[in-house]
């Protein structure tokens, strides 16, 4: 047999195999939709010897896992085609996300770390099992490492609680926790945190996020979209916990400070994956703030829709190439009037999100999330006045248009999520103003002025700062 | 040592290195064009001192390409004759597995290394940044200065802020004590170290583009920094690990013997076909085919002509791409001007836009849909890089991601067909107006200077010169050709090569206007003896490589003509089908079924191989069509038409192997060495590249910048090649006296080319009945076969 008939049989063999794993995938996500739907209608709750219970944060994740990965996989089954290790990616891929199921449906302490160790060694298998080069072997056993840290943290939180509590149930032990000695549960609660945060890929534990590229582009999608989330899950399910030891400021600065250093350090990488990366510990800070203001179902709207935006931009990095013209000391059109627009638009904003959401009507943390977005809008309409290129009709009409519908598209997901998690214990509760809040909110307010005003451009000590902190692990890059 | 010393080996050096084009106009160059001054074994051996390359195919390559029977077991027990190689065929190819250089054996990168990585990458990026490098415009030798000395990972920032000024002071300061001999080998070992920044940096410096203006950086710069950063570390820069060829000799020599076998079987079998073809003595019968069809020389021009001469009374012809008019194009939407013309051809002339005056309704809409998209760009990229404005653009566009991720993978070709849709509404420049030309160098001055007939008749009787054209059919297509792919960093690896990686529309949309004017028309007949008929009409149009589709600008036509080519329209339809069972290897499938694959294709964002671009490119044939119309050459082989008996002094085919031949040995010759050696020549997997700085691509982490084509332009699958390593074979129609005369007083441009073997060289001799004559050494060996 010549070698062209056998590669001819091979890549058929490989891509009927590529295309049954798919149709798996897209089954499962029909399902857990329709259990979904269901549950929309009828709560679902069921338990199988307080092993597992599905409920419904369990359908809502298992509905976003098995959404990315079909997609995610019928991508790869095409951009893959012609490997030879086509099948085993497709097969990893789709035994993530039964990973990520059955984690999200453990209820034993047992269940739920073998879940999620298996989640992070079958990453790292996706980040360095295939292309083989010594970059690539690196990286895989240094996200392993970091993997096997954060699993560590959560064993040791889990069987302390355990330990403490007499019980082994996730829900067990957070009933059981009310009456225990606050400080033994608080110290369980601190490493389930420290688990959460390695997972997040937040500074400092960025790194290995930052030296992942060496793995196929459909697998950083699958990285970012489906794997960084699991610290969410896990706190969502030990809320009370965290809300009786008041660690939630804990979630408050370390997601504020990380989401800033993300951000800032995206801003010079000139290297398309290496700025979505940054970008993804940005995102998964503010997940965690989100957290620590008592916000665990906005917190799973953010990770399911950044989820979208950031697979997105993974499988379509390609189309990073482009000739763009050098621009110098951009002009500015600046006017009287835009000040008034744009505080009266970024006024606007805030009410349409306090009131679609029910954030940010009294004096509680939902006050920060309301900021957050009056700023967002403030911003664009900046940004949008400045277009001198636009008529003022055009810029006018352009700002509600823009601005309107998409913060209506966020509320509509947003309570739809809201409305299926509500059976949930404290899934959603705002907290009262704390000071770690308002510090947090301070420095955004700061950050912000600073990146509006362009101060940061002058020094070039923070630049250097910043680019060596969110530079690969330095033997990941060999050739 | 003398500063102007330094200065001078730097230069020399330079012409060495390989330069590296930024791949939104990419240009496919021989990555060893500064050693053709030597033979072509030479240049591998010669290279090796310095980086650690494969100069020849694999084993793997030639074990598929004899058992294919691309390699004619006779030819090859010759060959390995003739380079005393005592083996048998079986033996040899033992041999080649064993010796073959382990894929790791290239040097790795040190700190040195990564540390500049990170300056150059920031420094060199156009425009992706929020927040470019400071002090960019001060140059990268001050810029970095500036910088470093809060770089905490650099062990003696102290030393920093002793430099001078002047890199040149600088190195003059860093190189004391070394000998001028030395300074050679020391500086290209350095500027070898990470070929694909240095190639890049030669780039900069040679086009002197608007980022090189506003942010300059030299190879003395890099230099200059490179060995402080040594000096930091602590390390000698004289030290080097040079790669071991001891292995490599051995298996070269039987590899080299193999390569020629399977170029000889090539060259063989075409030849065989070539001579058998019937070229008519005097192909001046007075036939007016419906349409001529003018396309670009491209080897995927050979598909789509063989398929419309199939469909209908068609006659085509094959011209450079760039249709003679050497041009820069300044885009209307974009403040920026593309090159559209051959990489070793200067632009002499400016297109631009000018809005016809019925059509300014239609300009206004563009540019109003244009300002509007521009802004939302601008709009969605501040949001994303502010705090806390970031998180609050996630969620609220998140939604509309997910919904166009579903989009792009499930339904592609329904995006494509929504895309056209948009793009018909929005209009296009092509339909509301005319490209202008006007010579270059007065344009700065805002006073465009426009063509005069003279020069316009010149540039078209050049055209009909050179292909030598006979009779004019009532309609005169120019289709100059682009590719349509999606998530593609390469996508301009595809396009036009005679156009510097541009499409050739602009290019074929200016010969036809300047064909259809009456003026020229009367210049032509008066001063060129060129006929045209009252009755022929020019029309522009772009063939799509990855579709096989033809898009045609015709807004503005007489409607007279508008039957005929509706009529020509239909036919391209079913060429475009009959093509596309051939490209996408669909024997069987229909035509909504091919069309369907096309759209596909041209859209689909996890496609990594939309087309196969100039895959399989191994001869350049010149002479008439009827020399090749009955063959089937597979996409393999570049055409140039060009009559013998219109060329007495041979003048035109002199402007041909000048051009055209140039310009297909460098692209061959790119194919080449991205196929023998992807990891230093090419650009490795498309699956793990990240994309740098808007203009290059690097693998994994970082590292050094790649050049050259990607994997998946080359091989079909892990197993599979789909470009044969070939060095081209270039035939001509045409006496040999006049061959030998040509290339004799070109012994520089040509006549190395030849003789260090980058090229083969035969001739069909029409004067000896279209006799098969080898020119060069290599071919010799075959000339008892032909």
């Amino acid at each position: 047999m010549t070698s062209q008939s056998t590669s001819k049989s091979l890549r058929t063999k490989n891509s009927t195999f590529a295309k049954t794993i798919v149709r798996l995938s897209w089954f499962l996500f029909t399902l857990f939709f329709i259990l979904l739907g269901i549950s929309y209608f009828h709560p679902i709750h069921w338990t199988a010897n307080s092993l597992i219970m599905v409920d419904e944060l369990s359908l809502v994740m298992s509905v976003a896992v098995t959404l990315f990965s079909s997609i995610v996989l019928s991508y790869s089954a095409r951009y893959l085609a012609g490997y030879a290790y086509l099948p085993k990616f497709m097969l990893n891929g789709l035994l993530f996300s039964f990973a990520v199921i059955l984690m999200v449906i453990s209820n034993h302490i047992a269940l739920f770390i073998a879940a999620w160790l298996c989640m992070g060694l079958l990453m790292a298998k996706l980040i360095g099992g295939y292309t083989h080069t010594e970059e690539s072997d690196i990286s895989k056993r240094t996200s392993r490492n970091y993997f096997l840290m954060s699993a560590f943290f959560l064993s040791a939180g889990f069987v302390w609680l355990g330990y403490t509590t007499g019980s082994w149930h996730i829900t067990n032990i957070v009933e059981a926790s009310a009456s225990a000695d606050p400080s033994m549960i608080k110290i369980g609660g601190l490493l389930l945190i420290i688990a959460a945060i390695i997972q997040s890929a937040l500074f400092p534990f960025h790194r290995w996020l930052m030296s992942s590229m060496t793995a196929p582009t459909p697998a950083s999608a699958l990285m970012h979209a489906g794997f960084v989330n699991a610290g969410a899950v896990l706190l969502a399910r030990v809320t009370p916990i965290l809300f009786d030891t008041h660690l939630l400021w804990v979630l408050v600065v370390a997601g504020g400070i990380g989401a800033l250093i993300g951000k800032f350090s995206k801003f010079m990488q000139p290297n398309v994956k290496q700025k979505l990366a940054c970008s993804t510990t940005a995102q998964m800070g503010f997940m965690l703030l989100e957290c620590g203001l008592g916000f665990f179902a906005a917190a799973i709207t953010h990770l399911i829709l950044h989820g979208f935006y950031k697979a997105y931009l993974f499988l379509s990095s390609g189309d990073a190439i482009e000739q763009k013209p050098v621009i110098s000391n951009e002009k500015e059109g600046w006017n009287k009037w835009h000040l008034p627009v744009m505080l009266l638009s970024g006024a606007i904003g805030g009410l349409i999100f306090a009131f679609t959401t029910g954030k940010g009507l009294r004096l509680d943390s939902g006050l920060f999330l309301t900021l957050v977005i009056v700023l967002t809008v403030i911003h664009g309409s900046r940004d949008i006045l400045k277009h001198s290129s636009l008529s003022r009709t055009t810029r006018l009409f352009t700002l509600p248009t823009i601005i309107i519908p998409a913060l209506l598209v966020y509320a509509v997901v947003f309570d739809l999520i809201h409305a299926l998690l509500s059976t949930i214990p404290m899934i959603e509760v705002a907290t009262p103003l704390s000071w770690a809040q308002i510090f947090i909110g301070v420095l955004y307010l700061i950050a912000f002025v600073v990146i509006e005003l362009k101060l940061y451009k002058k020094s070039s000590r923070l630049y250097v700062y910043m680019l060596n902190v969110s530079q690969p692990k330095s033997n990941t890059i060999l050739h | 040592m003398k500063k102007d010393a330094i200065a001078d080996t730097v230069r020399s050096i330079s012409d060495q290195l390989v330069k590296n084009w930024p791949l939104y106009s990419f240009v496919t160059s021989n990555p060893l064009s500064g050693l053709e001054d030597r033979p072509f074994e030479k240049a591998i051996e010669d290279t090796r001192k310095y980086l650690n390359i494969n100069g020849y195919p694999s084993a793997d390559a030639f074990e598929q390409a004899l058992a294919h029977g691309d390699i004619d077991q006779d030819i090859l027990q010759e060959q390995l004759q003739e380079k005393e190689v005592s083996l048998s065929i079986d033996e040899s190819l033992q041999q080649m597995h064993t010796l073959e250089n382990p894929e790791n054996a290239q040097t790795k990168l040190d700190d040195v290394d990564r540390n500049l990585i990170k300056w150059l990458s920031v420094f060199l990026d156009q425009g992706s940044t929020e927040w470019p490098m400071p002090y960019r415009d001060e140059g990268f030798y001050n810029s970095w200065k500036k910088n470093a000395q809060h770089d905490h990972t650099l062990p003696r920032r102290d030393l920093i802020n002793t430099l001078p000024e002047n890199p040149l002071d600088a190195l003059q300061l860093l190189l004391e004590g070394v000998q001028k001999d030395e300074l050679e080998t020391i500086f290209k070992n350095h500027l070898l170290a990470l070929p694909g920044w240095t190639g890049y940096i030669k780039y900069r410096m040679e086009s002197g583009n608007d980022w090189q203006l506003a942010y300059p950086i030299t190879l003395i710069d890099y230099l200059a920094v490179r060995l402080t950063i040594c000096a930091e570390f602590g390390k000698d820069f004289r030290e080097h690990e040079s790669p071991s060829s001891s292995t490599f000799n051995k298996v070269d020599q039987i590899k080299s013997a193999w390569l020629s076998a399977m170029e000889l079987t090539y060259q063989q079998k075409l030849s065989k076909q070539l001579t058998a073809q019937s070229v008519p003595e005097n192909n001046h019968d007075g036939h007016r085919p419906e349409a001529q069809l003018v396309f670009c020389i491209d080897t995927r021009s050979e598909r789509i002509r063989r398929t419309i001469e199939q469909t209908g009374d068609y006659e085509t012809f094959g011209y450079a791409g760039f249709f003679g008019v050497a041009m820069e194009y300044q885009h209307p939407e974009k403040n920026i001007s593309d090159k559209s013309c051959p990489p070793i051809v200067d632009a002499e002339f400016e297109a631009r836009e000018e809005i016809r005056p019925d059509q300014q309704e239609a300009a206004d809409d563009f540019d109003f849909y244009n300002t509007l998209h521009k802004a939302f760009n601008e709009f969605r990229f501040t949001l994303k890089n502010n705090i806390p404005a970031s998180f609050g653009y996630v969620e609220s566009g998140g939604f509309f991601y997910g919904l166009s991720m579903i989009l792009r993978t499930l339904l592609p070709a329904s995006v494509y067909r929504l895309k056209e849709k948009a793009k018909r509404y929005k209009g296009f420049p092509e339909g509301f107006s005319k490209a202008k030309l006007s010579t270059k160098a007065t344009s700065d001055s805002g006073h465009p200077d426009h063509l005069s007939t003279a020069q316009k008749a010149q540039i078209a009787s050049a055209a009909f010169d050179l292909m030598g054209w006979d009779t004019f059919a009532p309609l005169v297509v120019f289709a100059g050709h682009g590719s349509e792919t999606s998530n593609n960093p390469f996508g301009s690896s595809l396009d036009c090569g005679a156009c510097a990686g541009s499409k050739g529309r602009h290019n074929a949309r200016i010969l036809a206007d300047i064909c259809n004017e009456q003026k020229v028309r009367t210049a032509l007949a008066e001063q060129h003896d060129i006929h045209i008929p009252e009755d022929t009409l020019f029309v522009a149009a772009e063939h799509n490589t990855t579709s096989n589709g033809f898009e045609f600008f015709d807004q503005h036509l007489p409607d007279t003509k508008q039957t005929q080519i509706e009529e020509l329209k239909r036919k391209l339809d079913n060429a475009q089908h009959l093509a596309n069972q051939e490209q996408f290897n669909l024997a069987d499938a229909n035509a909504t079924q091919t069309l369907d694959e096309a759209h596909r294709r041209t859209s689909d964002w996890a496609e990594t191989r939309p087309e196969w671009g100039l895959a399989g490119n191994a001869s350049f044939i010149i002479g008439p069509r009827a020399l090749t119309s009955n063959l089937d050459l597979e996409a393999r082989s570049f055409l140039h038409s060009y009559d013998w008996q219109k060329d007495p002094d041979g003048k035109k085919l002199e402007a041909i192997l000048q051009g055209p031949m140039v310009v297909t040995q460098w692209i061959n010759s790119h194919y080449y060495f991205a196929a023998v050696d992807n990891q230093i020549f090419g650009s490795g997997t498309k699956i793990t590249q990240n994309v740098t700085g808007k203009f290059g691509v690097v693998q994994g982490n970082g590292g050094d910048l790649k050049s050259g084509l990607p994997l998946e332009s080359l091989r079909e699958d892990d197993y599979q090649l789909q470009h044969f390593p070939l060095r081209l074979s270039v035939f001509i129609h045409a006496p040999q006296s006049r061959v030998t005369s040509i290339i004799s007083e070109h012994p520089d441009s040509l006549g190395k080319l030849i003789e260090n073997e980058w090229m083969y060289l035969s001739v069909i001799d029409p004067t000896l009945g279209n006799k098969a004559i080898p020119m060069d050494n290599h071919s010799k060996t075959l000339e008892k076969a032909y």
